[in-house]
């Protein structure tokens, strides 16, 4: 029984401890579910704060929406509204002064009226249309339109008495080109005169009268025509700058690019080195400016003694251009002569280079030098003796030509056979001459 | 355009010239009206005897100056005139009188409105109106 009995404590106790692990557990489970509705009623409070805020975005943004459609409202309207230039706002009321004037006669009437003054204080919107060119516009009677948007024009007009000089009415020659305006006042019987004012439109263009359009004048009345001038600028000084920048900074002073040029200098390759106009002075509104931008040039190869297929490799090695060729008779044939420009001078890139080439010389050649070399004739020297020595001393070359002429006149007597010493000077500056 | 709107361009408004024209009208209108007065008591005179004897005479008036100050809504409307067979667009200014229940049906604001003074006077010399 007490066995028994143990058993039964021992399970209990058992048990017990199974139940407090248990509880343990479930009591730290509950901590962390508070911990997290906390944590979510935190949240549940920003998203309300949030969702007032929103509420509130919407409502202003809903109110700026229903001010914008009533200026739309409103400028819709503006469109609509007829656009009427002053000439035809004071034609209309002239109209309706005359009508006025007509209601104040009367044929049973003793006593005679007018209308001395008429003064108007006009609530329109005053505009530019696209020339330029102001316009009025009245809004509709049935328009509602916040008077400080509109413009108060106020004008008096009045009563004088007429005048005995017939008067003219001055033209408008606005917008007309300076000889075609200066017709038209002419021809309307008034004197015009020139003042020229700096402006964006084209030049020689009337851009002000005065006295102004379809006011009345006496005859002969000097009417001044304000003719637009090119507005000037100040040119910037772009030497020293990269050629795309200079664009830029010529583009922002309202001018652009003229011609542009090369030319060797020691400043760096890509540099402006001048520009026309100089900084500093003025230039028309969009004219250009010419600029000359450094390069380092190329040196020219030396041709000489190449032959003509070498020559041309070459030319066309160095960005050079083969410019013409010519042929001369020479002793070394085949062999560039001479070269323009000379070997090691700068030049451009593209720049043409063109060479003499040495041709065989004929008997012709020989005949037509000889021609002019009386000494020849003297010696009784031929073509066929210069083509002897020619061969005989292999003078086909500069240096062999060189060594010919270093050797001694009595040398060449002997070598040759030839009847006198004075034959192998003649026969040097023979052969001196066919050098090419 | 509503309706009411509508109605009220139709109704309401009157080119300038016609309104102005009227006006001048009515100046004349009213000088006929004194005249026609100092005649009847001229005749009055007249008939009387003992008032002729003393050589009394009718007083005969008229409005030396007439200020006028209109204040109008005006607006500018474009027409169609024709004239010797052609078709001229003109524009044409049409006047609308201000009144407080003008304003006040239509929320037309006073401050928005146009103001034109006239002054007319009595026999002149010989004058033509002339823009300034």
């Amino acid at each position: 029984m007490g066995e028994e009995k143990e058993k039964v404590i021992t399970d209990l106790k058992s048990t017990i401890s199974e139940l407090q692990n248990r509880l343990v557990a479930h009591s730290s489970e509950i901590d962390m579910l508070r911990q997290e509705v906390s944590r979510l009623k935190t949240e549940k409070f920003t998203l309300l704060k949030d969702k007032e805020l929103l509420t509130k975005e919407n409502k202003f943004l809903k109110d700026q929406i229903t001010k914008l459609e009533a200026e739309k409202k409103v400028l819709d309207e503006q469109i609509q509204r007829p656009k009427v230039s002053p000439e035809n706002l004071m034609l209309s009321f002239k109209d309706a002064m005359v009508r006025m004037e007509a209601g104040l006669k009367s044929e049973k009437m003793r006593v005679d009226y007018t209308l001395k003054t008429f003064d108007v204080e006009l609530k329109a919107n005053i505009n530019l249309d696209k020339e330029n060119k102001l316009f009025i516009q009245m809004p509709f009677l049935s328009e509602l339109v916040p008077p400080e948007n509109l413009s108060v024009l106020k004008f008096s007009i009045s009563a004088v008495p007429k005048s005995r000089v017939p008067l003219i009415t001055v033209p408008n020659v606005i917008g007309r080109m300076k000889d075609s305006a200066m017709e038209i006042i002419e021809t309307a019987g008034l004197k015009a005169s020139v003042t020229e004012k700096p402006s964006s439109s084209p030049k020689g263009m009337v851009i002000g009268q005065d006295p102004e359009a379809y006011s009345e004048v006496p005859a002969e009345t000097e009417i001044v025509l304000t003719i637009a001038k090119p507005e000037t600028v100040k040119v910037p000084n772009i030497i020293g700058m990269e050629k795309n920048i200079a664009i830029k900074v010529l583009e922002s002073s309202q001018l652009s690019a003229g011609k542009t040029e090369e030319r060797i200098s020691d400043a760096a390759p890509g540099i402006i080195i001048s520009q026309n106009p100089q900084p500093d002075t003025t230039a028309e509104v969009g004219s250009k400016v010419d600029i000359v931008i450094s390069t380092k040039g190329i040196e020219v190869p030396n041709l000489i003694g190449k032959t003509e297929e070498k020559a041309k490799e070459l030319i066309k090695k160095n960005n050079l251009l083969v410019g013409s060729v010519s042929y001369s008779p020479s002793l070394f044939h085949g062999r560039v002569l001479s070269q323009t420009p000379s070997a090691g001078v700068k030049v451009l890139p593209e720049t043409s280079v063109n060479f003499k080439v040495g041709k065989e010389v004929s008997i012709e050649d020989l005949t037509k030098l000889f021609a002019s070399f009386p000494e020849a004739k003297k010696f009784g020297i031929d073509p066929q003796l210069i083509f002897y020595v020619i061969k005989t001393f292999e003078i086909n070359t500069r240096k062999n030509l060189d060594e010919f002429l270093k050797l001694s006149d009595k040398t060449i007597q002997e070598k040759l056979k030839l009847k006198a010493a004075d034959m192998a000077i003649a026969i040097k500056e023979i052969l001196k001459k066919l050098k090419g | 355009m509503t309706n009411a709107e509508k109605v009220i361009e139709d109704v309401l408004i009157d080119p300038l010239e016609k309104i102005l024209f009227h006006v001048g009208r009515g100046i004349v209108t009213a000088q006929m009206e004194l005249d026609k007065n100092s005649l009847a008591t001229q005749i009055l005179i007249d008939n009387d005897k003992d008032l002729s004897k003393f050589g009394v005479q009718a007083p005969w008036y008229h409005f030396a100056e007439t200020n006028l100050e209109l204040k109008m809504a005006l607006s500018m409307h474009e027409i169609v005139e024709k004239k010797a067979g052609k078709s001229i667009n003109k524009y044409r200014i049409y006047g609308a009188p201000m009144n407080a229940n003008y304003s006040n049906s239509f929320n037309y604001d006073v401050a928005g409105v146009s103001i034109i003074k006239a002054k007319i006077v009595s026999i002149p010399p010989k004058t033509e109106v002339k823009g300034t």
